[in-house]
């Protein structure tokens, strides 16, 4: 169930405690706790391959041979090992710090059908299987988590999220700002336009004619829309919510991906600095950013300088107090042979059981709610190497 | 794949499918065809009263006003000018909420055909709530009591209820035309206004370069005289002191006497209807309007002998329209006009009466600049209550103070679609001018009109997109009229929400 933000809900908790400061340590005592828990979707599936580059595997350079670096030039050095990004490089004091962690080859269990739609819903509901789960594992969360009889969650942007959807009361607000067409969707516009030349002609002049048009397909793209989202976020987990999810799409780069990767990756790192900062040392400390996406995409560069759907791919773990500064999980390989299908990075882990080891670290859950209600069928215990 | 008859006569002759009640699928001509009995007996979302209710607020609105004007030299200037305001405003209010209704009964109503022609003689027979405040009331009940009983009968009698209509007289601004003979004529310094005269032989009967002269605009002019509105608006008055006595030839035909008479106008009305020009400007126009920009000559002249053989009866007319075999092919060779995009876009994500009266979860975009959170409560709605600059105070430091002017409440979905069909470039009720909308397909498939479209989807796929699989959501919106390259994008969509938006704005959609 959703709710709009209530402005009296808002106005008896956070806003007024700041007004009147006696009442701040008794109203917090009564919260569950401390820990909190921000998720991070990533839509459209973020290239795994092309963030933390394995580049000490000289097949990567095979496979990808314009989308993969050395560094120094494209990428900068992690562990003589892997290499991040230097789209995302402002993350590196973060893991310089301890404070940032990498989950390698993972996924839902989600196989074969490589549907941004049916992957999404996957990693949202947290079934075995499509359909298996109508309702979002977080909102299920909500119910296991010790006196959440008030709300405690906040659902951040411009669309429902599934992965907050159910029965348990969730706040959502949405940010103010026109959220302006991402590449993937300005690709998906001109393919549909394709066949049809006179729709084709108008909106290939709408995404050139400059001024008012400019404000939406504009180059000029600031994340300022992502960061007052993460802003808002942290400033929900710093009075009485404990848990928020946001969304950052645009990361379905079939074509130009060294152009189309950056804007996305640009509001993923703002986003992570702004929580940061806005969290404050203390409640940073008690905070885990999780960042998902619903599957990678394939180890090989496609036709168009873009890659194609995938299976296995990289999850974030960020925060105040994770064992950060390494990579998690088991690296299955580049080789033929170690591939899915030939063509994807197989998956070594269960990104649920990731999910589910942030949910216990920081909710005290216990492994049959989070193996029973939360994630059916998985196989969670306190011995999980995702526990860090 | 050949599309079926269901699915061609929900694109091309209602506003496709939707997903909730507004679902109905044709099964055969007289499926569509019946709907003009059913349509026409539904009450109106516009008229939540009825007709007469509506009436009598038109006339106490106009009332009030003429009071007002009564004891104005009693009060002060600045007084004047407030209550003034207050009761324009008045009119505002509730023409704003009539629009709304207006847009609220399409998307829902179940009878895509009869609505689809109820808009066509609405734009035929336009008319403007901007031309006087009072007409943002006027014009509901225009289109309620003239036009949609009319639609399916005679044409004479819908164009006599549409041009003896109160907002036809205040629109064309034939309460202001007087003979110049007439009595008020010679005793004032006033004269004849052509407006009506002209447009209702270039617009509204006959069709412009059909073979009429200026003298033939000017003695229908003269005809008309006499032609005015009760003073409160609502209802329509003969005024024998204005109209121009004697016999006024119209195309070759002579109207009136040395008494003028209310029924010199109607016969002249009766007899333009009649006229081979008219059936043949209407026919036309119809088929244009359904079926081609360049309308097939062998559909025209269907639905002319049809017209020829029943006096001018629209509903054999529409008949003979739905019989002929071009009716039902090639297609997309429209362009939907924004009306009809936002009504066919909202029956499409299936939304009913309750839906579209409520307030998104989240925002919708226009309204949410800051962080304007204050103006909300738990059920989205304004609650303006005085602790609101505790927290603007508190909340500085992590994030912007709230923009008061931006502080609007979000709006219900049948308000966003009113702000729609305006920025998209059809304010419902406010043609551009009498000729109404142009329906050219390079007039709606601009940039411009893209821009505004996706914006719209985007808004509203955010909201209740993602709740959609957007495969099943492309099946049941353009069944077997999707196109291969469509099915393709669709389902490789980067998400739910931009799979539902891409169906929105596929051409096919857009098309008809």
């Amino acid at each position: 169930m959703v709710a709009t933000l209530s402005r009296r809900a808002f106005l008896a908790t956070g806003c007024c405690l700041a007004a009147a400061p006696l009442m701040t340590s008794a109203t917090f005592a009564a919260m569950p706790g401390e820990k909190r828990l921000v998720t991070i979707m990533l839509r459209g599936a973020m290239d795994g391959l092309f963030v933390l580059q394995p580049y000490a595997d000289p097949l990567l350079k095979v496979l990808r041979p314009s989308l993969s670096s050395m560094p120094g030039e494209g990428i900068v050095d992690l562990d003589g090992r892997y290499g991040l990004n230097a789209m995302m490089g402002d993350l590196l004091p973060l893991w310089q710090s301890g404070e940032l962690a990498f989950v390698q080859s993972v996924s839902t269990p989600y196989r074969d059908g490589r549907s941004h739609f049916d992957g999404q819903d996957m990693l949202e509901s947290g079934g075995a299987f499509v359909n298996n789960e109508k309702t979002g594992w977080l909102n299920r969360t909500l119910d296991s988590i010790p006196k959440s009889g008030q709300r405690l969650a906040v659902d951040v942007g411009r669309s429902s999220e599934l992965i907050l959807s159910g029965p348990n009361e969730v706040d959502v607000w949405s940010p103010s700002s026109n959220l302006r067409g991402k590449d993937d969707e300005i690709a998906a516009i001109t393919a549909l336009y394709k066949p049809d030349p006179a729709f084709a002609a108008a909106f290939s002049e709408a995404r050139n004619a400059d001024s008012a048009v400019d404000s939406i397909y504009g180059d000029e793209r600031s994340p300022t829309e992502t960061i007052e989202v993460a802003k808002f976020a942290a400033a929900m987990l710093n009075r009485e919510y404990r848990i928020a999810n946001f969304s950052i799409s645009g990361w379905d780069t079939h074509a130009d991906q060294l152009r189309a990767f950056k804007r996305p990756a640009k509001e993923l790192v703002s986003a992570v600095l702004t929580l940061k900062q806005e969290l404050g040392p203390k409640n940073w400390a008690n905070t885990v950013v999780l960042v998902m996406t619903e599957f990678g995409r394939a180890v090989r560069q496609n036709g168009s300088l873009g890659t194609d759907h995938g299976t296995g791919g990289v999850a974030m773990i960020i925060g105040g107090d994770v064992k950060g500064g390494r990579v998690i999980g088991k690296w299955s390989g580049l080789k033929d042979e170690d591939l899915l299908d030939g063509r994807d990075v197989a998956p070594t882990g269960d990104i649920r059981e990731l999910a589910a080891a942030m949910l216990y670290r920081q909710f005290d859950l216990t492994p049959g709610d989070l193996n029973n209600k939360i994630f059916p069928g998985l196989d969670f215990s306190k011995s999980s190497a995702f526990l860090v | 794949m050949s599309i079926s008859f269901e699915t061609m006569s929900a694109i091309r002759f209602g506003y496709g499918y939707g997903a909730g009640p507004a679902r109905y699928t044709a099964a055969s001509r007289d499926d569509l065809l019946s709907q003009l009995e059913a349509g026409a007996k539904q009450p109106l979302a516009f008229m939540p009263d009825g007709v007469p209710a509506w009436t009598a607020l038109v006339a106490d609105l106009r009332q009030r006003g003429i009071d007002l004007d009564k004891v104005r030299k009693s009060m002060s200037e600045a007084d004047f000018v407030a209550k003034n305001k207050a009761i324009r405003q008045e009119m505002y209010v509730h023409g704003r909420q009539a629009v709304r209704n207006r847009i609220a009964h399409s998307v829902v109503s179940p009878y895509g055909f009869y609505e689809r022609l109820s808009y066509f003689w609405v734009n035929h027979f336009s008319v403007s709530r901007d031309k006087r405040p009072i007409m943002a009331v006027v014009v509901p009940l225009y289109e309620a009591e003239a036009i949609r009983p009319n639609i399916s009968g005679q044409f004479s009698d819908l164009l006599k209820a549409a041009i003896l209509h109160p907002a036809m007289v205040i629109y064309l601004d034939q309460f202001q035309s007087v003979g110049p003979n007439s009595k008020a004529g010679r005793k004032k310094d006033v004269g004849l206004n052509e407006n009506l005269g002209r447009e209702l032989l270039e617009l509204h009967t006959m069709g412009a370069g059909s073979g009429y002269t200026q003298a033939d605009v000017r003695n229908a002019s003269l005809v008309l005289t006499g032609l005015g509105i009760s003073k409160d608006f609502s209802e329509l008055a003969f005024r024998p002191e204005s109209a121009e006595p004697g016999q006024h030839v119209v195309m070759g035909r002579a109207y009136g006497g040395p008494k003028r008479k209310v029924e010199d106008i109607s016969t002249m009305l009766d007899e333009l209807a009649m006229r081979p020009e008219t059936a043949r400007y209407i026919c036309g126009k119809l088929v244009s309007h359904f079926i081609s920009d360049t309308p097939p000559q062998e559909i025209v002249d269907g639905m002319v002998s049809a017209w020829n053989s029943s006096n001018g009866n629209l509903g054999s007319v529409y008949a003979a329209l739905l019989d002929h075999p071009l009716s039902w092919a090639g297609e997309g060779q429209k362009a939907k006009l924004p009306f009809d995009f936002i009504v066919s876009t909202m029956r499409a994500l299936g939304f009913d009466e309750k839906r579209l009266a409520e307030k998104p979860a989240r925002r919708a975009p226009k309204q949410a600049e800051g962080m304007d959170m204050n103006s909300m409560d738990s059920t989205g709605s304004m609650a303006p209550e005085p602790a609101m600059e505790d927290m603007s105070e508190t909340m500085s430091g992590t994030m912007e103070r709230p923009k008061k002017e931006k502080v609007a409440a979000n709006m219900p979905y049948d308000e966003i679609a009113r702000e729609a069909t305006g920025r998209l470039g059809q304010n419902f009720w406010a043609p551009p001018s009498p000729a109404g909308w142009n329906e050219d397909f390079s007039t709606w498939v601009s940039p411009g009109q893209l821009t505004e479209r996706i914006q719209l989807v985007r808004d509203l796929t955010a909201q209740v997109g993602s709740e959609r699989d957007p495969k099943d959501f492309l099946k049941q919106t353009l069944a077997e009229a999707a196109h291969d390259n469509t099915i393709t994008v669709v389902s490789r969509a980067p998400s739910k929400q931009v799979g539902v938006m891409l169906t929105l704005l596929s051409p096919e959609f857009n098309r008809r």
